[in-house]
């Protein structure tokens, strides 16, 4: 029980230490109006383009995009701001289980994500007058939260790539950009060339992108245990790599002494 | 040395500066790459004229627009940053032309973008180039990346002057693709939006283009959006101006130019 309070304890002391000393405005606008003029343009554009046509899956879908990468991003956050700081070599060095500190620390940035995702679907249902049933929205909430496992896994990876690169703002805007492409958020799946469809199903969201345009478009439910397990599995892939990367950093660090070095 | 010359090497060195950042790296040669594919999967199949004016046109300004709000609107915070700005602001060479300088340095890079967007698009898209009169297009070009130089000189003032400010520019970027019509006209948007994106000088730059790339062109068809740009840009020269002497007076009567 001690643990577990410990780890809970621990994820909101470093989700506050990150924003704590913020203005709240500046957090107002990196996470909440900044993800919003996303959804809104996004939304918009495939609106003008398809001419209403399957709407509320593509605002919903976008939701989704806005929840994940914001988890993700978060998860980066976690590390590279340790090396922006300078407690890097002190978390390293520290006798605790890394893999349970940068998940504890996870945690509130998973959650901060899906406030995100509600208010962005909430926005774009109140802005292009649509409707979401309760059990539409239940189902969502499960499939997304599938989507955020496995893009949090995903983004621990890249987030252990900040301990030997400094260069944190292209990995994680290559890693937007990429999730922006490859997820099919705002186009028909099938458009894309058959190696990016490929591609794309390595990559978190696309399923959860996919079942949220089967339930919303065209109310079909067959997919959800398919496509859900399979992301599962995903999410689960990520993690074992993102450890296994953790433990060569924190070896690496250790016989090296080369952490935060570029 | 001259002005001219100092110009000259301001360009050269700052344009060496920015490409050296990864981040930045990425937003000139990547970017503009996802963005063009983006729109082209958004749209799929179109008239030429549609996928011209919308997918080239607008992924190839995202990509010029990126350049500009990213790096020229963050430069003079970056110098804050290093501890180099009051340095800059000191030397013999007036901080205007200094700041000059870095825009269009910029915005060469900028426009090296647009062109990588381009020539991916027809390439590998196999997307029409529907440059019906060469030569207006690149008169057109010219003042347009004119008056986004202007917008840009305007921008990195006014994130120098105030941290509010500053907090926005992170935030403008999906809001100005949104406001001033780069992926689809602006006619879609509700009215008092469009009512933002007429004093946008963004928003006329890539009306301009698309008015002097439709094969009804005539000298009647682009006055309106040329003439916007034309009054638009010269009223951001005198707000530039204004809020240069903002600045300078911050600096040299406050001592608050490293400071907001």
């Amino acid at each position: 029980m001690e643990a577990v309070q410990r780890f809970i304890r621990h994820g909101f002391l470093s989700y506050k230490a990150l924003f704590g000393w913020l203005d709240p405005k500046v957090y107002l606008f990196v996470m909440v109006l900044s993800p919003l003029s996303q959804l809104i343009f996004f939304s918009t554009l495939v609106n003008y383009v398809y001419k209403g046509e399957n709407l509320l899956g593509y605002v919903a879908a976008n939701a989704l995009l806005l929840c994940v990468l914001n988890a993700v991003f978060g998860i980066m956050s976690v590390i590279t701001s340790d090396r922006w700081m300078g407690t890097l070599p002190l978390v390293m060095a520290t006798p605790y289980n890394k893999v349970s500190l940068f998940l504890s620390r996870s945690i509130a940035h998973v959650l901060n994500g899906l406030v995100t995702a509600a208010i962005g679907l909430l926005f774009g249902i109140l802005l292009f007058q649509l409707t979401i049933s309760f059990q539409e929205g239940f189902v969502l909430l499960i499939i997304w939260l599938c989507s955020i496992f496995s893009g949090a896994g995903l983004g621990l990876i890249l987030g252990t790539f900040c301990l030997w690169s400094p260069s944190m703002h292209l990995w994680s805007n290559l890693l937007a950009s990429l999730l922006l492409l490859l997820s099919g958020a705002n186009y028909p799946y099938s458009r894309m060339p058959e190696w990016l469809q490929l591609l794309g199903q390595f990559t978190p969201l696309t399923r959860g992108v996919q079942l949220t345009k089967d339930i919303l478009n065209d109310g079909n439910y067959s997919n959800v245990a398919v496509l859900l397990g399979e992301e599962i599995l995903l999410g689960i892939a990520f993690f074992a790599i993102s450890f296994l990367l953790l433990k060569l950093a924190e070896y690496q660090s250790r016989t090296k002494g080369t952490m935060e070095f570029d | 040395m001259s002005l001219a010359a100092s110009l000259l090497h301001t360009i050269l060195v700052h344009m060496k500066l920015s490409i050296a950042r990864p981040m930045f790296k990425f937003i000139i040669w990547i970017s503009p790459l996802f963005y063009s594919t983006l729109a082209i999967f958004i749209y799929g199949k179109d008239s030429p004229e549609t996928l011209f004016h919308n997918v080239v046109l607008g992924s190839g300004f995202m990509a010029l627009w990126s350049s500009i709000v990213f790096s020229s609107a963050s430069d003079v915070n970056r110098e804050r940053f290093y501890g180099t700005l009051e340095i800059i602001f000191i030397s013999p060479v007036p901080f205007a032309v200094t700041l000059i300088g870095k825009i269009i340095a910029n915005t060469i890079w900028g426009l090296i973008s647009m062109i990588l967007s381009f020539v991916y698009l027809k390439f590998v898209f196999q997307l029409d180039l529907v440059f019906y009169h060469p030569r207006v297009f690149l008169t057109a070009l010219l003042f347009v990346l004119l008056s986004l130089a202007v917008f840009s000189f305007f921008l990195a003032l006014a994130f120098t002057l105030s941290r509010q400010a500053e907090a926005l520019m992170n935030f403008i970027e999906y809001p100005i693709y949104l406001i001033c019509g780069f992926l689809f006209p602006i006619s879609y948007l509700p009215a008092w939006i469009q009512g933002i994106s007429y004093v946008l000088p963004p928003t006329w730059a890539i009306q301009l283009l698309r008015d002097v790339t439709t094969e009804t062109f005539s000298s009647q068809t682009v006055l309106f959006s040329f003439t916007a740009l034309v009054s638009l840009t010269v009223l951001y020269i005198f707000i530039g101006m204004y809020f240069y002497r903002l600045m300078d007076k911050k600096a040299r009567f406050h001592g608050k130019l490293g400071v907001y």
